[in-house]
């Protein structure tokens, strides 16, 4: 199974311009500085690029953490 | 790009960065501009001062999300002179900012305020009823608003317009009906845009949706995840569209465009094709896509943009086709300064900013040739050098999605600023860049290749010898038999050079042919030289006379002798084999004749890799 952490890190770490970001499966958005409503919007619009991917309209509210997210993400690559 | 600021910040090479990020423009990746907004806070506020000084205060009150774009237009204002300090209101709190006096609002003090809007900002349901009334209600109240704001906190400013939508419930009938949406919202902005208060300005966001497809700017899902009014992928075009805005009215419009004459207002070279080989007018594609770039051209000098001329060419040449060709759009008339020599065109702008008496940082540079503006652009940072695209059918796109030349109003003085300063095409004393110049021919990573006539060159050999002009010492002409005839000879010497450069392959671009003399079989007599003068001044003249000279110690030659046979065109020669240090010596007929002693070792460099 292709690891999409290190993909997603990548991502995030792009997003917020910093190198130093450590993506776990317990992260929450709480964690980093300046991951706030708007800049998940922009991370989602990131990640379907990058995986080729589309989010339906509530499919993100309900995420708790990058674990869950990254379930969606593989479930979504797989179809 | 990105990684190339990467690296340039990491090196701590903060200027460098900083030009890299000033480069960028609303066509860039987007990947690339988020970077360059982010590197931006990397840079260090003395150098962001050093090269761009002028700060500005702008105000941002959105009817819809703004955080997405304001990094944009704080970039993008940069590259256009200006160094924006941004306020924004709170989402969508665009008319109590005003009407509560907002004391955040009044403590920034802004320069100027922007008033970002959508359509979903009019109240306008679909299906009107009293449509004129919800119209007039709804014009007043925008109205009122930005007179408000001007009044109150002393500034310019600057409204969107209102997109029209691309749903159309009522179909084909859309457009038809005064009270739906879309009508409405036309309506309004036209009364808008009849009505503005004074230091009003409307931003036509309606003209650039439409411009690149309601389609690609408004994103449903964006706008309901995020009520963001504008794509990602079109909120470059938007914050660069302000950035034009705000730079006219803070005086940062550039006020002359220069452009080249070659293959920049008409197909061909002039010099060597004369006005009836020129492409200029109806009938072939690229005769009508350089017409189409005139009237543009001419369009932007009717309303006060100064024209200005750099082109490699004698003088005459150059005026040739304004004052006979039946399809030039541009008249003398319409241009301000003309420099035509052939000397490089960074020392020539500086000579039209003198004459002009306007600073360089005013110019916009247009020119077809890579290596013109490669040069300008690394000798004149202050100039705004254009990437001219290849094809001329969109010159004028290029130059009008760049928005150089905003202004706030059109008055009579600028209607009537080409004529006033119009001046002679005059040669100005300057220093010269002289050590510039060779930093940047070194770095065209220039290369050529050297043959002799053979099968598989003597078709475009034949072709240059025929049609070359201006850079021809004797003007000799030959017949395809006549130069294979000539290369069979065991006593010819025939040389002809391809230059690539870091732009591209110029092709064939030199011929040279020599004889032994049969009386005196120790001197090599040049029969025929010429060049391209695209390639003027870069060292292809010093290449082919080493080649000459390699040639005369294979053979023990002793003297290498050439004539110059002067023609209303090749004046451009007249010093060629002085400059190369030939000896003048006397001759029967016309023309000068001159010698060169082969032990002499030549004066001259280039730095020309010749490869094979």
């Amino acid at each position: 199974m292709p690891d999409h952490r290190l993909e997603l890190q990548d991502i995030i770490r792009d997003l917020f311009d910093d190198d130093e970001i450590q993506v776990t499966e317990k992260t929450m958005a709480s964690d980093i500085r300046g991951w706030d409503s708007l800049n998940n919007v922009k991370l989602m619009v990131k990640i379907e690029k990058k995986f080729a991917i589309r989010f339906g309209a509530g499919e993100i509210v309900s995420l708790k953490n990058v674990g869950e997210l990254l379930r969606l993400i593989e479930a979504k690559t797989r179809r | 790009m990105k990684e190339a600021i990467k690296s340039r910040l990491r090196a701590g090479a903060h200027e460098e960065a900083l030009s890299l990020i000033l480069r960028m423009g609303p066509a860039n990746a987007i990947e690339d501009l988020e970077y360059a907004c982010k590197a931006l806070a990397r840079i260090p506020a003395e150098v962001l001062a050093g090269r761009v000084p002028l700060r500005r205060k702008l105000a941002v009150l959105g009817g819809a999300t703004t955080q997405f774009f304001v990094p944009l237009i704080r970039l993008f204002a940069l590259r256009r002179g200006v160094h924006l300090e941004v306020y924004e209101s709170d989402f969508g709190l665009y008319e109590q900012e005003i009407w509560s006096d907002s004391q955040a609002l009044r403590a920034f003090a802004p320069d100027v305020i922007h008033f970002h809007l959508c359509s979903r900002n009019l109240s306008f349901s679909y299906n009107e009823i009293a449509a004129a009334d919800r119209l007039d209600a709804e014009v007043s109240r925008f109205l009122r608003l930005y007179r408000a704001a001007g009044e109150r906190f002393s500034c310019p400013v600057l409204a969107d317009n209102f997109e029209t939508d691309f749903e159309r419930p009522n179909g084909g009938l859309d457009v038809m009906l005064a009270g739906s949406r879309n009508s409405l919202i036309r309506a309004t902005n036209a009364n808008l845009a009849r009505n503005l208060p004074a230091r009003v300005l409307l931003h036509d966001v309606e003209a650039l949706s439409s411009k690149h497809g309601k389609l690609r700017w408004f994103d449903w899902r964006l706008y309901n995840a995020a009520k963001s009014a504008i794509s990602f992928e079109c909120q470059p075009y938007y914050a660069d569209s302000l950035s034009a805005a705000l730079a006219s009215l803070f005086g940062k419009s550039k006020k002359c465009l220069v452009l080249d004459l070659d293959n920049t207002l008409w197909g061909g070279v002039i010099g060597d094709d004369g006005l009836g080989g020129i492409q200029l007018g109806a009938g072939q594609p690229a005769g009508e896509a350089f017409v189409a770039f005139q009237h543009y051209v001419k369009a932007l000098k009717d309303r006060g943009v100064i024209i200005a001329i750099a082109s490699k060419n004698e003088v005459e040449n150059a005026w040739l086709p304004f004052r006979e060709h039946p399809d030039m759009v541009l008249k003398e008339t319409d241009i301000s300064s003309c420099v035509a020599n052939w000397e490089p065109k960074n020392v020539n702008l500086r000579t039209i900013a003198k004459q002009l008496n306007i600073g360089l940082d005013s110019f916009v540079f247009f020119d077809d040739n890579p290596a013109e503006r490669d040069l300008v652009r690394s000798s004149l940072p202050e100039v705004t050098v254009l990437d001219v695209p290849e094809d001329p059918s969109l010159f004028v796109q290029c130059l009008d999605d760049a928005q150089l030349f905003d202004a706030l109003s059109i008055t009579e003085e600028d209607r009537r600023r080409g004529d006033y300063l119009q001046g002679n095409a005059a040669r100005g004393q300057l220093e010269q860049t002289a050590s510039s110049y060779d930093d940047y021919l070194a770095q065209l990573s220039m290369t050529a290749v050297v043959e002799p006539v053979l099968d598989t060159n003597i078709a475009r050999i034949t072709q240059l010898i025929n049609k070359t002009n201006q850079f021809n010492l004797t003007t000799r002409r030959m017949t395809e038999s006549e130069v294979r005839a000539f290369a069979a000879d065991a006593n010819a010497y025939t040389s002809s050079t391809r230059l690539t450069d870091k732009f591209g392959d110029n092709g064939l671009i030199s011929v040279v042919f020599g004889r032994i003399d049969p009386a005196d079989r120790e001197i090599l007599d040049l029969e025929l030289w010429l060049m391209s003068c695209r390639v003027l001044k870069r060292g292809v003249e010093i290449l082919d006379m080493e080649q000459v000279l390699a040639f005369c110690g294979k053979r023990g030659l002793r003297q290498v002798r050439g004539r110059y046979f002067p023609t209303a065109k090749n004046r451009l020669v007249e010093n060629h084999y002085s400059s190369l240090g030939f000896r003048r010596i006397d001759a029967d007929g016309e023309g000068t004749a001159w010698i060169y002693d082969v032990d002499t070792r030549l004066p001259l460099s280039h730095t020309i890799a010749i490869l094979g």
